[in-house]
Protein backbone atom coordinates (compact mmCIF):
# COMPACT_ATOMS: atom_id res chain seq x y z
CA UNK A 1 0.00 0.00 0.00
CA UNK A 2 1.71 3.35 -0.58
CA UNK A 3 0.03 5.33 1.86
CA UNK A 4 -2.04 3.07 4.37
CA UNK A 5 -3.42 6.40 6.26
CA UNK A 6 -5.79 7.19 3.35
CA UNK A 7 -7.09 4.09 3.33
CA UNK A 8 -7.15 3.35 7.11
CA UNK A 9 -10.35 5.38 7.74
CA UNK A 10 -11.99 3.09 4.95
CA UNK A 11 -11.34 -0.06 6.07
CA UNK A 12 -14.17 -1.69 7.69
CA UNK A 13 -16.04 -0.05 4.57
CA UNK A 14 -14.22 -1.80 2.49
CA UNK A 15 -14.56 -5.81 4.49
CA UNK A 16 -18.31 -5.20 4.57
CA UNK A 17 -19.02 -4.14 0.40
CA UNK A 18 -16.56 -7.00 0.14
CA UNK A 19 -19.17 -9.33 2.29
CA UNK A 20 -21.94 -7.42 0.33
CA UNK A 21 -20.70 -8.93 -3.15
CA UNK A 22 -19.45 -12.38 -1.54
CA UNK A 23 -21.95 -13.25 0.95
CA UNK A 24 -19.24 -14.78 3.66
CA UNK A 25 -15.21 -14.79 3.56
CA UNK A 26 -12.50 -15.56 5.99
CA UNK A 27 -10.01 -13.21 6.47
CA UNK A 28 -7.44 -14.68 4.12
CA UNK A 29 -9.57 -14.31 1.46
CA UNK A 30 -10.34 -10.76 2.17
CA UNK A 31 -6.73 -10.02 2.20
CA UNK A 32 -6.17 -11.62 -1.12
CA UNK A 33 -9.47 -10.37 -2.62
CA UNK A 34 -8.55 -6.75 -1.84
CA UNK A 35 -5.18 -7.22 -3.31
CA UNK A 36 -6.28 -8.67 -6.96
CA UNK A 37 -8.93 -6.38 -7.12
CA UNK A 38 -6.83 -2.99 -6.79
CA UNK A 39 -3.64 -5.34 -8.60
CA UNK A 40 -1.81 -5.13 -5.41
CA UNK A 41 -1.73 -1.73 -5.19
CA UNK A 42 -3.83 -1.83 -1.73
CA UNK A 43 -2.45 -4.91 0.89
CA UNK A 44 -4.38 -4.92 3.79
CA UNK A 45 -2.13 -6.89 7.01
CA UNK A 46 -3.39 -8.97 9.15
CA UNK A 47 -2.27 -6.59 12.00
CA UNK A 48 -5.51 -3.91 10.66
CA UNK A 49 -7.95 -6.46 8.99
CA UNK A 50 -8.46 -9.27 12.23
CA UNK A 51 -8.83 -5.96 14.64
CA UNK A 52 -11.14 -4.34 12.23
CA UNK A 53 -13.12 -7.56 11.93
CA UNK A 54 -13.54 -8.88 15.44
CA UNK A 55 -14.88 -4.55 16.03
CA UNK A 56 -17.57 -4.85 13.71
CA UNK A 57 -18.57 -8.84 14.87
CA UNK A 58 -18.79 -7.05 18.31
CA UNK A 59 -21.13 -4.13 16.87
CA UNK A 60 -22.99 -6.87 16.34
CA UNK A 61 -22.62 -6.11 12.28
CA UNK A 62 -20.90 -9.05 11.36
CA UNK A 63 -21.88 -13.16 12.16
CA UNK A 64 -19.27 -15.62 12.23
CA UNK A 65 -19.50 -19.47 10.64
CA UNK A 66 -17.10 -21.70 12.08
CA UNK A 67 -16.58 -24.78 9.64
CA UNK A 68 -13.89 -27.66 9.43
CA UNK A 69 -11.54 -27.25 6.41
CA UNK A 70 -8.27 -29.84 5.93
CA UNK A 71 -8.36 -30.88 9.90
CA UNK A 72 -8.56 -27.54 11.28
CA UNK A 73 -11.45 -24.78 11.70
CA UNK A 74 -11.92 -21.86 9.70
CA UNK A 75 -13.73 -18.37 10.49
CA UNK A 76 -16.26 -17.19 7.52
CA UNK A 77 -17.34 -14.03 8.19
CA UNK A 78 -20.69 -12.67 6.92
CA UNK A 79 -22.98 -9.11 7.32
CA UNK A 80 -25.60 -9.29 9.62
CA UNK A 81 -28.89 -7.60 8.64
CA UNK A 82 -27.75 -4.86 10.68
CA UNK A 83 -24.65 -5.15 9.20
CA UNK A 84 -26.49 -4.80 5.49
CA UNK A 85 -28.11 -1.88 5.95
CA UNK A 86 -24.74 -0.13 7.81
CA UNK A 87 -23.21 -0.69 4.41
CA UNK A 88 -25.08 1.11 2.69
CA UNK A 89 -25.11 4.06 5.03
CA UNK A 90 -21.15 3.64 4.88
CA UNK A 91 -20.88 3.59 1.33
CA UNK A 92 -23.01 6.46 0.66
CA UNK A 93 -20.94 8.31 3.21
CA UNK A 94 -17.47 6.95 1.55
CA UNK A 95 -18.93 7.84 -2.15
CA UNK A 96 -19.98 11.47 -0.46
CA UNK A 97 -16.23 11.50 0.80
CA UNK A 98 -14.74 10.60 -2.78
CA UNK A 99 -16.87 13.40 -4.53
CA UNK A 100 -15.87 16.16 -1.82
CA UNK A 101 -12.07 14.70 -2.43
CA UNK A 102 -12.52 15.04 -5.68
CA UNK A 103 -14.07 18.77 -5.49
CA UNK A 104 -10.60 19.60 -3.69
CA UNK A 105 -8.17 17.56 -5.36
CA UNK A 106 -9.34 18.35 -8.95
CA UNK A 107 -12.26 20.96 -9.02
CA UNK A 108 -12.62 21.38 -12.52
CA UNK A 109 -13.47 17.68 -13.33
CA UNK A 110 -16.25 18.01 -10.44
CA UNK A 111 -17.78 20.11 -12.56
CA UNK B 1 0.86 -26.15 -2.53
CA UNK B 2 -0.74 -28.19 -0.08
CA UNK B 3 1.91 -28.55 3.65
CA UNK B 4 2.38 -31.48 4.77
CA UNK B 5 1.53 -32.52 7.95
CA UNK B 6 4.81 -32.46 9.61
CA UNK B 7 5.02 -28.30 7.88
CA UNK B 8 1.43 -27.57 10.04
CA UNK B 9 2.77 -29.08 13.06
CA UNK B 10 5.71 -27.04 12.43
CA UNK B 11 3.37 -23.79 11.88
CA UNK B 12 1.20 -24.78 15.44
CA UNK B 13 4.41 -24.90 17.47
CA UNK B 14 5.48 -21.93 16.15
CA UNK B 15 2.20 -19.75 16.81
CA UNK B 16 2.71 -21.36 20.32
CA UNK B 17 5.46 -20.58 20.98
CA UNK B 18 4.28 -16.51 21.55
CA UNK B 19 2.13 -17.77 24.45
CA UNK B 20 -0.99 -17.60 22.76
CA UNK B 21 -3.51 -18.22 25.68
CA UNK B 22 -6.21 -18.34 23.91
CA UNK B 23 -8.23 -20.56 20.90
CA UNK B 24 -10.24 -18.26 19.15
CA UNK B 25 -6.95 -16.31 18.51
CA UNK B 26 -4.96 -19.62 17.78
CA UNK B 27 -7.36 -21.27 15.60
CA UNK B 28 -7.75 -17.96 12.92
CA UNK B 29 -4.25 -17.34 13.31
CA UNK B 30 -3.26 -20.90 12.27
CA UNK B 31 -5.27 -21.14 9.01
CA UNK B 32 -4.39 -17.31 7.96
CA UNK B 33 -0.80 -18.88 8.51
CA UNK B 34 -1.42 -21.77 6.68
CA UNK B 35 -2.34 -19.86 3.73
CA UNK B 36 -0.24 -17.08 3.45
CA UNK B 37 2.90 -19.90 3.70
CA UNK B 38 1.19 -21.66 0.81
CA UNK B 39 0.94 -18.90 -0.77
CA UNK B 40 4.75 -17.76 0.00
CA UNK B 41 6.12 -21.09 -1.22
CA UNK B 42 3.68 -21.12 -4.33
CA UNK B 43 4.95 -18.12 -5.84
CA UNK B 44 8.79 -18.01 -4.24
CA UNK B 45 10.47 -21.89 -5.10
CA UNK B 46 13.89 -20.55 -3.94
CA UNK B 47 12.80 -19.92 -0.40
CA UNK B 48 12.93 -22.12 2.35
CA UNK B 49 9.79 -23.30 4.75
CA UNK B 50 11.01 -21.75 7.71
CA UNK B 51 11.87 -18.33 5.81
CA UNK B 52 8.22 -18.83 4.41
CA UNK B 53 7.02 -18.93 7.29
CA UNK B 54 8.91 -16.01 8.96
CA UNK B 55 7.86 -13.45 6.19
CA UNK B 56 4.51 -14.80 6.77
CA UNK B 57 4.23 -13.61 10.10
CA UNK B 58 6.65 -10.62 9.97
CA UNK B 59 4.69 -8.97 6.77
CA UNK B 60 1.38 -10.15 7.74
CA UNK B 61 1.33 -9.68 11.75
CA UNK B 62 3.91 -6.47 11.81
CA UNK B 63 5.58 -5.04 14.84
CA UNK B 64 2.45 -6.26 17.41
CA UNK B 65 2.71 -9.76 16.16
CA UNK B 66 0.51 -12.45 17.47
CA UNK B 67 0.19 -11.19 20.74
CA UNK B 68 -0.47 -7.97 19.70
CA UNK B 69 -3.80 -9.93 18.16
CA UNK B 70 -4.66 -11.80 21.57
CA UNK B 71 -4.20 -8.55 23.34
CA UNK B 72 -6.87 -6.25 21.10
CA UNK B 73 -9.01 -9.66 21.12
CA UNK B 74 -9.06 -9.92 24.50
CA UNK B 75 -9.97 -6.21 25.37
CA UNK B 76 -12.76 -6.09 23.11
CA UNK B 77 -13.95 -9.72 24.29
CA UNK B 78 -14.07 -7.78 27.61
CA UNK B 79 -15.51 -5.03 26.68
CA UNK B 80 -18.29 -7.01 24.85
CA UNK B 81 -18.94 -9.08 28.05
CA UNK B 82 -19.06 -6.25 30.17
CA UNK B 83 -21.68 -4.25 27.89
CA UNK B 84 -23.66 -7.39 27.54
CA UNK B 85 -24.13 -8.13 31.15
CA UNK B 86 -25.39 -4.52 31.93
CA UNK B 87 -27.25 -4.47 29.28
CA UNK B 88 -29.55 -7.81 30.63
CA UNK B 89 -29.05 -6.42 34.27
CA UNK B 90 -30.89 -3.41 32.91
CA UNK B 91 -33.73 -5.42 31.11
CA UNK B 92 -34.68 -6.37 34.39
CA UNK B 93 -35.86 -2.60 34.99
CA UNK B 94 -37.87 -2.13 32.04
CA UNK B 95 -40.67 -3.31 31.24
CA UNK B 96 -41.76 -5.94 30.71
CA UNK B 97 -38.83 -8.16 33.21
CA UNK B 98 -39.34 -5.12 36.12
CA UNK B 99 -42.78 -6.43 36.32
CA UNK B 100 -41.60 -9.79 37.53
CA UNK B 101 -38.53 -7.95 39.64
CA UNK B 102 -41.40 -6.13 41.51
CA UNK B 103 -43.62 -9.22 42.42
CA UNK B 104 -40.08 -10.95 43.43
CA UNK B 105 -39.08 -7.87 45.71
CA UNK B 106 -42.55 -7.56 47.34
CA UNK B 107 -43.23 -11.17 47.38
CA UNK B 108 -39.90 -12.08 49.05
CA UNK B 109 -40.73 -8.56 51.90
CA UNK B 110 -43.73 -10.57 52.27
CA UNK B 111 -42.05 -13.80 52.43
CA UNK B 112 -39.47 -12.68 55.46
CA UNK B 113 -42.78 -11.67 57.46
CA UNK B 114 -43.82 -15.22 58.07
CA UNK B 115 -40.12 -15.12 60.09
CA UNK B 116 -39.44 -14.70 63.70
CA UNK B 117 -35.93 -15.03 62.36
CA UNK B 118 -35.81 -13.75 59.21
CA UNK B 119 -31.96 -13.00 59.52
CA UNK B 120 -31.61 -17.01 59.24
CA UNK B 121 -34.40 -17.37 56.49
CA UNK B 122 -32.32 -14.90 54.47
CA UNK B 123 -29.26 -16.44 54.79
CA UNK B 124 -30.40 -20.15 53.93
CA UNK B 125 -31.69 -18.42 51.10
CA UNK B 126 -29.23 -16.78 49.80
CA UNK B 127 -26.60 -19.49 50.21
CA UNK B 128 -28.67 -22.32 47.91
CA UNK B 129 -28.83 -19.26 45.57
CA UNK B 130 -24.88 -19.46 45.95
CA UNK B 131 -24.98 -22.73 45.76
CA UNK B 132 -26.89 -23.39 42.89
CA UNK B 133 -24.97 -20.39 41.12
CA UNK B 134 -21.68 -22.71 41.99
CA UNK B 135 -22.88 -25.52 40.44
CA UNK B 136 -23.48 -23.88 37.34
CA UNK B 137 -20.27 -22.70 37.33
CA UNK B 138 -18.47 -25.76 37.89
CA UNK B 139 -20.72 -27.68 35.13
CA UNK B 140 -19.03 -25.16 33.12
CA UNK B 141 -15.23 -25.41 33.72
CA UNK B 142 -15.33 -28.26 31.72
CA UNK B 143 -15.72 -26.11 28.46
CA UNK B 144 -12.88 -23.94 29.70
CA UNK B 145 -10.23 -25.07 27.80
CA UNK B 146 -9.61 -26.83 24.62
CA UNK B 147 -6.18 -28.45 23.53
CA UNK B 148 -4.51 -26.51 26.22
CA UNK B 149 -6.23 -22.97 25.31
CA UNK B 150 -8.43 -21.63 26.73
CA UNK B 151 -11.59 -20.88 25.37
CA UNK B 152 -12.56 -16.68 25.28
CA UNK B 153 -16.15 -16.67 25.48
CA UNK B 154 -16.22 -19.27 28.39
CA UNK B 155 -13.23 -17.34 29.87
CA UNK B 156 -15.40 -14.14 29.70
CA UNK B 157 -17.95 -15.93 31.80
CA UNK B 158 -16.83 -14.65 34.81
CA UNK B 159 -17.61 -11.26 33.70
CA UNK B 160 -21.41 -12.60 34.43
CA UNK B 161 -20.77 -13.80 37.25
CA UNK B 162 -18.60 -11.21 39.06
CA UNK B 163 -21.59 -9.50 40.80
CA UNK B 164 -22.81 -12.81 42.77
CA UNK B 165 -19.97 -12.74 44.92
CA UNK B 166 -19.75 -9.05 46.12
CA UNK B 167 -23.35 -9.16 46.67
CA UNK B 168 -23.28 -12.64 48.89
CA UNK B 169 -20.13 -11.40 50.78
CA UNK B 170 -21.88 -7.78 52.25
CA UNK B 171 -25.40 -9.67 52.29
CA UNK B 172 -22.90 -12.11 54.97
CA UNK B 173 -20.83 -9.90 56.29
CA UNK B 174 -24.24 -7.82 57.04
CA UNK B 175 -25.70 -10.31 59.03
CA UNK B 176 -22.50 -11.72 60.91
CA UNK B 177 -21.58 -8.75 62.39
CA UNK B 178 -24.85 -6.96 62.57
CA UNK B 179 -25.75 -9.75 64.83
CA UNK B 180 -25.58 -8.46 68.39
CA UNK B 181 -26.60 -4.59 67.32
CA UNK B 182 -29.37 -5.12 64.75
CA UNK B 183 -33.09 -4.87 65.16
CA UNK B 184 -33.56 -7.73 62.19
CA UNK B 185 -37.52 -6.59 62.21
CA UNK B 186 -37.00 -3.23 61.47
CA UNK B 187 -38.61 -2.48 58.52
CA UNK B 188 -35.40 -0.84 56.86
CA UNK B 189 -33.61 -4.01 57.66
CA UNK B 190 -36.00 -6.33 55.98
CA UNK B 191 -35.81 -3.58 52.69
CA UNK B 192 -32.16 -4.03 52.88
CA UNK B 193 -32.56 -8.11 52.81
CA UNK B 194 -34.62 -8.00 50.28
CA UNK B 195 -33.05 -5.84 48.13
CA UNK B 196 -29.67 -7.97 48.13
CA UNK B 197 -31.81 -10.97 47.70
CA UNK B 198 -33.87 -9.64 44.53
CA UNK B 199 -29.93 -8.60 43.29
CA UNK B 200 -28.53 -12.01 43.62
CA UNK B 201 -31.71 -13.16 41.78
CA UNK B 202 -31.34 -11.25 39.06
CA UNK B 203 -26.91 -11.98 38.93
CA UNK B 204 -27.96 -15.69 38.83
CA UNK B 205 -30.58 -15.14 35.83
CA UNK B 206 -28.32 -13.29 34.03
CA UNK B 207 -25.66 -15.59 34.58
CA UNK B 208 -27.94 -18.30 33.72
CA UNK B 209 -28.83 -16.58 30.28
CA UNK B 210 -25.05 -15.56 29.39
CA UNK B 211 -24.07 -19.04 30.26
CA UNK B 212 -26.74 -20.74 27.79
CA UNK B 213 -26.41 -18.37 24.47
CA UNK B 214 -22.58 -18.99 25.31
CA UNK B 215 -23.07 -22.82 25.23
CA UNK B 216 -25.10 -21.80 21.68
CA UNK B 217 -21.85 -20.24 20.49
CA UNK B 218 -19.83 -23.06 21.41
CA UNK B 219 -21.70 -25.93 19.55
CA UNK B 220 -21.48 -23.96 15.99
CA UNK B 221 -17.66 -22.01 16.86
CA UNK B 222 -15.71 -24.18 18.54
CA UNK B 223 -16.66 -27.73 19.07
CA UNK B 224 -17.28 -28.20 15.16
Amino acid sequence: MKNSQLYKGSLNTIIMKLLEEQGRMYGYEITQKVKEITKGELNITEGALYPALHKLEAEGLLDVEVEKVDNRLRKYYKLTEKGATETVNRLAELEEFIKNMQTIVNPKLSY
Amino acid sequence: MKLTAEQITYIENYIKSFDIKYYEVYMEILDHMILSVEAILEENKEITFEDAVLKAKVEGFGKKGFRGMMDERLQLAQKQARKENNKMIKEYFTFPKIVMTIAVFVGYFLFLMFFDEPRIAHAIISTALMFFGFSQYLYFKKFQKIKNFYILKTHMLNFASMLLFPIYQLSNTFLIFGKESIDFDHILIRLFMTTVFTFLLISLLVYIEIRKKTMEELKTQIFV
